[in-house]
């Protein structure tokens, strides 16, 4: 709680100011899409040794494609608020038998949404780079166990203005996930997300 | 360039400089993933963990322009009580024992000054490196940091800043987790640092 305060708090200040800005934004609504690489990462989760092998699998990949949408609101030139949608590619877990579940092959979808504030650094050019923070909501959904994870996000980037409306953006963001001490750790555990994609939005 | 006579002679604000300052503030050592949630893993884990406390530190840094800082930091953070259950099945030696944590990162800070106030907000990343010492284990690990928050100059040669701070620390899956955990570390900083103009 004290966490959201103070990132509140940031976006309030940076909001409040938009008076003081250097000058104004003359197309500061923005939709768009994006796609590039994800990686769900269950690292934390996959087994090290045969004890913990009956709970938690044996090897789990979440390699892929990503995809989704972003819609922002360009404060001030330097601030911007942004929220975002990825679905990332299938993970797979496998499991060792026996396991306290009784499976052997799981998938797991995962589903990201988040609300950043992008601080810019501006350039000569039309390049701009950005550093970002925010609230993320990942959803995990498998035969295990649906889970829902709200914390933080963190990424950086660059975004390029192709033409008056139209603005190029490439984009890392990582999202931590959770992890529990249990026996069903699987059943909670919500895996850790990275991705890297290239978003192309419109301005108006 | 044609020098105009008696025009007001104005220095240009230096705005790349090196800087140094001191950190303090609150920080959360989080052993949330390791702390056991039901009896399978009472032998392996510890029943509680407190992470909670004060963090000192020292900072350096290099301002590139006033929107890019590069800056190298290292930060003592609170020390942790593990406290295990009787049903332990390990050597731990007293049921509760103290877990230091020493942190080191290297940021890029993306800087947006807020108008003429002199206030501007900022966010961070960049590579961190965590050391965790106690009684179990002894463990290292690299991890991604990031940050965010405001900063202030009170005077041209000296700027504060307060900021949230994330690393990540890592984890396996394993009979002994508490053998290879690094925990997350959520930090609370306050920044007072001298600009060497």
């Amino acid at each position: 709680m004290r966490l959201l305060l103070f990132l509140s708090s940031i976006l309030l200040v940076a909001v409040a100011n938009t008076s003081l800005a250097e000058t104004t934004v003359d197309n500061p609504f923005y939709v768009g899409v994006q796609t590039g690489y994800g990686n769900t990462d269950w690292a934390r989760l996959v087994s090290q040794d045969d004890l913990s092998a009956t709970a938690t699998p044996v090897t789990a990949t979440g390699d892929g494609v990503t995809y989704g949408l972003l819609a922002g609101y360009q404060v001030v030139p330097r601030i911007a608020i942004e929220a975002e949608y990825l679905h990332f590619a299938d993970s797979h877990l496998t499991f060792m038998t026996p396991n306290v579940y009784n499976v052997t092959d799981v998938t797991s979808k995962t589903n990201y949404y988040a609300l950043i504030t992008k601080v810019f650094v501006l350039t000569n050019s039309d390049f701009r780079l950005y550093g970002d923070i925010g609230a993320a909501r990942v959803t995990s959904a498998s035969e295990l166990a649906d889970n829902t994870h709200t914390g933080l996000t963190f990424g950086f980037g660059a975004d390029y203005s192709i033409s008056e409306h139209w603005l190029g953006i490439f984009s890392f963001e990582y999202t931590p996930g959770t992890a529990v001490a249990a026996e069903n750790a699987s059943a909670q555990y919500v895996p850790y997300l990275y991705s890297l994609t290239l978003g192309m939005a419109y301005r108006f | 360039m044609i020098p105009i006579v008696g025009a007001a002679v104005v220095e240009p604000a230096k705005d790349h400089f090196f800087y140094a300052g001191v950190i303090g503030g609150y920080a959360n050592v989080d052993w949330s993933p390791v702390v056991s949630t039901d009896n399978a893993t009472l032998p392996t884990d510890p029943t509680s963990a407190e992470g909670d406390g004060a963090l000192v530190g020292v900072d350096v840094g290099y301002q590139l322009n006033p929107y890019v800082q590069f800056e190298a930091e290292y930060m003592r953070m609170p020390t942790s009580t593990l406290t295990y259950s009787i049903a332990s099945h390990r050597d731990y030696g007293p049921l509760s024992s103290a877990s230091t944590m020493d942190f080191w990162s290297v940021l890029v800070k993306f800087i947006a000054p807020l108008g003429d106030t002199g206030l501007s907000v900022l966010t961070e990343a960049g590579p961190g490196y965590e050391q965790r010492a106690d009684n179990v284990a002894d463990v290292n690990a690299f991890t991604p940091t990031f940050g965010a928050g405001f900063l202030y100059r009170i005077n041209p040669q000296i700027q504060v800043e307060a900021v949230f701070q994330y690393a990540a620390g890592t984890g396996v899956s394993e009979v002994n987790p508490m053998n290879d955990y690094v925990p997350e570390i959520y930090a609370y900083t306050f920044k007072v640092d001298y600009l060497f103009l």
